[in-house]
Parts: C-alpha cells; sequence; structure tokens
C-alpha cells in the first residue's frame, strides 16, 4: 500500500521541462531516496510531491486522492515538508516556530488548544528541543535549526514526511545524528517518507530504496545495492565507485575520479 | 508532570510584566501629556480632575473638554499606526514597510487634496480627514487588485504596484496643488499631520474603526508568524496566501486610514515601533502586534507633547517631530543592531 505516489510525472519550472516521465511510490514505515547530482531535479521533485507546483502531465496521489484537489489545510494534515536552508525574517523562537505546524489542524486564527499544546510538547521532546524552546532561531546551531524544523513537521501529525537535504551544511556528527532521528520518527510513526539527500553513503545506509536522477530523468530505483552501480554513478557523477560493506557491516562508497 | 504544570500556559506569561510595564509608562506619560498646555497642570491637579475632585474648576474644563480627546486621540492612532506598520513589515518580509507602503500616503494626499479644491471651488464639500480617509483605501483596495491580479499574484507585486501607484498619485497632487495655489498651504498643513482642535467627534470615529483593524492584524499573529518563513513554506503550512493578504492588508490599511483621517500622513511611527518592540517582547506576532500598538501610542503622545510646548503658543506639526526624532534613532538603531531585525 503506497501512501504517496507519482505517476508518469513530467515537471516544468518557467515553461522549461526539469523532469521527465518520473514515477514513484512511497508505502508507510519506508524512506524513499531521491539523488543525483545538484541540479538534477531534487528539489523540484519535493514541491511538485506537496502539491505546490502542478506537473505539466502526470499525477500525484496521496493515499488515493488526486494531491491537487486537496485543500492546502488538507494537504498539510497529511504531509509534513522539512525544507532546506528555510531562512526567517525575524527571530523567532523554535517554540513559536514548531507550534505553526498545528495550524494544519487547529486552523489559523483559533488559539491552540490543550491538544495543541500537548503535542507541541512531544514534538519537541522526541527532537530533544525542550530546554531550547524559548530561544530565538539566530541564536541556533544548524543541528538544533534542522530539529526545529523536523519538530515543525511532527506537529502536523503526517503520514508523510519529505525531506530536503537534511543534512546540508551540518558536520558529519550532527549528519548523523538528524538522519538517525528521522530514522527512528519514520520507523515508530510509520510515515512514507521522501528524503532528498547528494550524500551517496548516508543515502545508501538511510534509505530503504533509492530513485537515482539524471538530467531530469530517473535512470534507476530501487535498493542501494541495485541503485549505486559502478555503472551507473560512472554515467550519472562521473565517477569510479564501488559500494560496499564496511567493518560495521554498514554500506559504504569508495569513489575515485575516472 | 509537576513540572509541566508549574508552567501550564507557558512563556507567553514571562512578558506579561514587561506588558504592564509598558501599559503603565503609557499612562503616565498621558497624565503627564495632559498637564501640559498654555494652563499647566501638575499630574495630581490632572488626576484630581479626571477622577472628579478638581482643585479647580477650570481644571474640570480644560482636561475634559480640551486636552482629554485629543490626547486619547494621539493613543489611538499612534497605536493603530503601530501595529500596522508590525502587519506589513511580517507581510512584506521587510523591516522597512511601513503603515503607507501599499500606496495609502499617495490616496490620502489625493483625496485631502480634491476635497480641499472641490470645497473651494462649489462651497460644498466633505471634510479633509474623511476624504483622506476614503483616498488612503481605494488606494489600497486598487493596489491590491492590481497585484493580485498581476499573474505575479505574490507580495513582491503589491511593492511594486503600491510604489509606483503612490508616486503616480503623488505627481496628480502636485499637479492640482500647483494649479490651485490656494489649497496649497490648508492641503500641506494636513498632510504633515497633527492633532491641532481635535476633539471628541474625531476620537468617536477613529474608535469605531481603529479598532477592527489592530484586532484583525492581532487575530492574524500565527499567519503572519508563518509568513516569515516565506511564501512557499506558509503555504505548505496549509495557508491560503490570497486570503492571508487579503485580511493582513485590509486590518492595516483600516488601521492606518483611521489614523490618516484623524491626524493627517504621521510617518516614522509605524516604522518605529515594531522595530523597538522586536527586542523587548520578541519576534512572534501574537506579542508584537500588540506591543508596537502600545509603543505606537507612547512615541506618539511625547512626539505630540513636544510638538504642542517647543514653540508653544504656536504649534508645530507632529508628523515634523516624528520624521525629525525618528530619522536619527532610526540610524542609531541601524548601527547598534547592525541588521533590521
Amino acid at each position: 500500500m503506497s501512501w504517496l505516489a507519482a505517476d508518469h510525472l513530467t515537471l516544468a519550472y518557467n515553461g522549461q521541462p526539469v523532469i521527465h516521465d518520473l514515477s514513484l511510490a512511497v508505502a508507510a514505515g519506508e524512506v524513499l531516496g531521491l539523488i543525483g547530482p545538484n541540479g538534477a531535479g531534487k528539489t523540484t521533485v519535493l514541491r511538485a510531491l506537496i502539491g505546490q507546483r502542478a506537473p505539466r502531465t502526470g499525477s500525484l496521489s496521496l493515499n488515493g486522492k488526486n494531491l491537487r484537489e486537496l485543500s492546502s489545510l488538507t494537504r498539510a494534515q497529511c504531509i509534513g515538508l522539512v525544507p532546506q536552508g528555510e531562512s526567517l525574517a525575524w527571530p523567532l523562537t523554535v517554540e513559536e516556530i514548531v507550534a505553526l505546524g498545528r495550524a494544519a489542524h487547529r486552523g489559523w486564527l483559533l488559539p491552540l488548544s490543550t491538544t495543541d499544546r500537548d503535542v507541541i510538547k512531544w514534538a519537541l521532546a522526541r527532537t530533544h528541543l525542550t530546554e531550547l524552546r524559548d530561544r530565538p532561531v539566530d541564536k541556533l546551531s544548524g543541528g538544533e535549526r534542522q530539529r526545529t524544523l523536523i519538530a515543525r513537521a511532527l506537529t502536523q501529525q503526517p503520514s508523510v514526511l519529505l525531506l530536503d537535504e537534511p543534512t546540508a551544511n551540518l558536520d558529519i556528527h550532527h549528519q548523523l545524528q538528524v538522519l538517525d532521528l528521522v530514522r527512528e520518527l519514520v520507523t515508530k510513526g510509520q510515515l512514507a517518507t521522501v528524503l532528498a539527500i547528494h550524500d551517496l553513503t548516508l543515502a545508501a545506509r538511510y534509505c530503504d530504496r533509492l530513485v537515482l536522477l539524471h538530467a531530469g530523468r530517473a535512470i534507476a530505483c530501487g535498493s542501494p545495492e541495485t541503485v549505486l552501480t559502478p555503472d551507473n554513478l560512472r554515467t550519472v557523477f562521473d565517477v569510479q565507485a564501488e559500494l560496499y560493506r564496511n567493518p560495521f557491516g554498514q554500506w559504504s562508497l569508495s569513489v575515485q575520479s575516472v | 508532570m509537576s513540572l509541566s504544570s508549574k508552567t501550564p500556559s507557558g512563556r507567553a506569561s514571562v512578558k506579561i510584566p514587561a506588558f504592564l510595564a509598558l501599559a503603565l509608562a503609557l499612562l503616565a506619560v498621558l497624565v503627564f501629556s495632559l498637564g501640559v498646555g498654555a494652563v499647566p497642570l501638575t499630574p495630581i491637579q490632572v488626576l484630581a480632575a479626571l477622577t472628579g475632585e478638581p482643585t479647580k474648576a477650570s481644571h474640570s474644563a480644560i482636561v475634559w473638554d480640551f486636552r482629554l480627546a485629543r490626547v486619547l486621540l494621539v493613543c489611538v492612532c499612534g497605536g493603530a499606526l503601530g501595529a500596522a506598520g508590525a502587519g506589513f513589515q511580517g507581510l512584506f518580509r521587510n523591516p522597512l514597510a511601513d503603515p503607507y507602503i501599499v500606496g495609502a500616503s499617495g490616496g490620502a494626499a489625493l483625496g485631502a487634496t480634491l476635497s480641499v479644491v472641490f470645497a473651494g471651488e462649489s462651497g460644498f464639500g466633505v471634510p479633509i480627514g474623511v476624504a483622506g480617509f476614503v483616498g488612503a483605501l481605494a488606494a489600497v483596495f486598487i493596489v491590491y487588485t492590481l497585484a493580485e491580479t498581476s499573474g505575479y499574484g505574490s507580495v513582491a507585486a503589491l511593492l511594486l504596484a503600491g510604489a509606483a501607484f503612490s508616486t503616480m498619485l503623488s505627481a496628480i497632487v502636485s499637479l492640482l496643488l500647483l494649479i490651485n495655489d490656494r489649497a496649497l498651504q490648508e492641503v500641506f498643513a494636513w498632510l504633515l499631520g497633527g492633532f491641532g482642535g481635535r476633539s471628541w467627534p474625531q476620537l468617536w470615529q477613529a474608535l469605531l474603526i481603529a479598532p477592527i483593524g489592530i484586532v484583525a492584524l492581532w487575530a492574524m499573529a500565527r499567519p503572519l508568524d508563518a509568513l516569515a518563513t516565506g511564501e512557499d513554506g506558509a503555504q505548505a503550512l496549509g495557508l491560503n496566501l490570497r486570503w492571508a493578504r487579503f485580511v493582513i492588508i485590509a486590518g492595516a490599511s483600516l488601521a492606518t486610514a483611521a489614523a490618516v483621517a484623524a491626524g493627517g500622513l504621521i510617518g516614522f511611527v509605524g516604522l518605529i515601533a515594531p522595530h523597538l518592540a522586536r527586542p523587548l517582547f520578541g519576534a512572534g506576532h501574537a506579542r508584537l502586534i500588540p506591543a508596537s500598538m502600545l509603543l505606537g501610542a507612547l512615541l506618539l503622545l511625547l512626539a505630540d507633547g513636544l510638538a504642542r510646548t517647543l514653540l508653544a503658543p504656536i504649534e508645530l506639526p507632529v508628523g515634523v517631530f516624528t520624521a525629525l526624532l525618528g530619522g536619527p534613532f532610526f540610524l542609531i538603531l541601524l548601527r547598534q543592531r547592525g541588521r533590521l531585525a
């Protein structure tokens, strides 16, 4: 059973087609990784998957319903987005940002209810932000910022989670911390998750399946070992690379230029 | 559980002492302001007159008939401009936005000019404040409609349309004033802003309209917070952008137009009040809107006091003071904080 599905999607940006004939589906509890070089269209696909960009052709469905026909509020109840490099105009506090996710359920005008407050408290605790809830966002580290955005998506209580480069600009420790958190949330909450990520090793370790985008087309789709083959990596990234199990039993990638 | 029940409604309460302090400061300045004028009164004499036990019978008349309505009107207008400034800055994600950013000033000026020119020619006309009010709202409505139907459909279109339309209206005003030089002085004096001669009728009018705008903006606090993440971000959180833009612009423009009708075009209050409020009360709009309102009232009350006393008995236009004091103040703020946030 797939929660979010794209069927023969063609997407255009400023009139130029950027994604051609893309089909993908994500099931509950599964992490699908979108990989590919910069400019391959990963962010464009995510923007389409939350229903903000109308596809030129093809269809998007959310649990069997046409995504484009749902209201923005209904979509926000089902899909939580963790955007990349979100810049805030004003230094709101962690809690103020996280609380914004509740509008999907509470609406924008009514004061937050006790239930809303409990969900916010829960989301802050799950992302280890309870202590930092009163801190303005401009006083946060990159990892704390990322966790704030994840917490906000959690308060939407979505069935689908979309993350755009959640490890960008994080050091290696925080990259692993954020992805461990995502993996744990996905498994426990049975979230259907799409993750755009450019680090191939992390993609192999944390995603159940991968879609490899190249020049707007999906040239491979499937488990990490079937997608990250030496041939595919040479075609797309122009590198000589091999995926192998390291001594910890995790996927690693050895890379050298051709 | 014991920990969480300690602060049930949470951190919002932390700012309550700050709000109380600000409200008290406003009341103190208000009482002081009531004592300022041709017959100076001490704060105690003012309080005595207010509570109905004046030390002299004439004090009661001075406070109630001549000063109270005007001083309260100044508070309402300053509050309306402060809240509107916070609303527009939030909508545009721009710290330089002010209450007149979507064309209210140009429209108000044109409305006022037309009323003076036509009243002069036909001997029949609408009060200049009413004409300014109608002009401001009409201009905002035109700018809003142009922007929403422009295909851009974003706040960028609003900014551009507002700037272009306002400039165009100002040009028409200049032209009209050149042709009718009789009207020049009256219109110019009104445009500079001031509360000379205003009394209870103007206060009731302002109280009828300004609170609607301020309450609408306050109700939109969370949409304004969401807009801080950008239009795409706010939409992903489920915000209907068209609806949010409409309510915020309508609320802020009603508040602005109410202030314009009462006091003319008073600059800088709406720009500065939110900048003062953010470091003190935080950037979240649930607190920023009321804080900007109180600070706007406080600022305009101070400026009006100066305008009345500096060259007494001549009363200077309060708009000149808000600009004279606000300009340098804004530059200092800019220098100290390094950035406008």
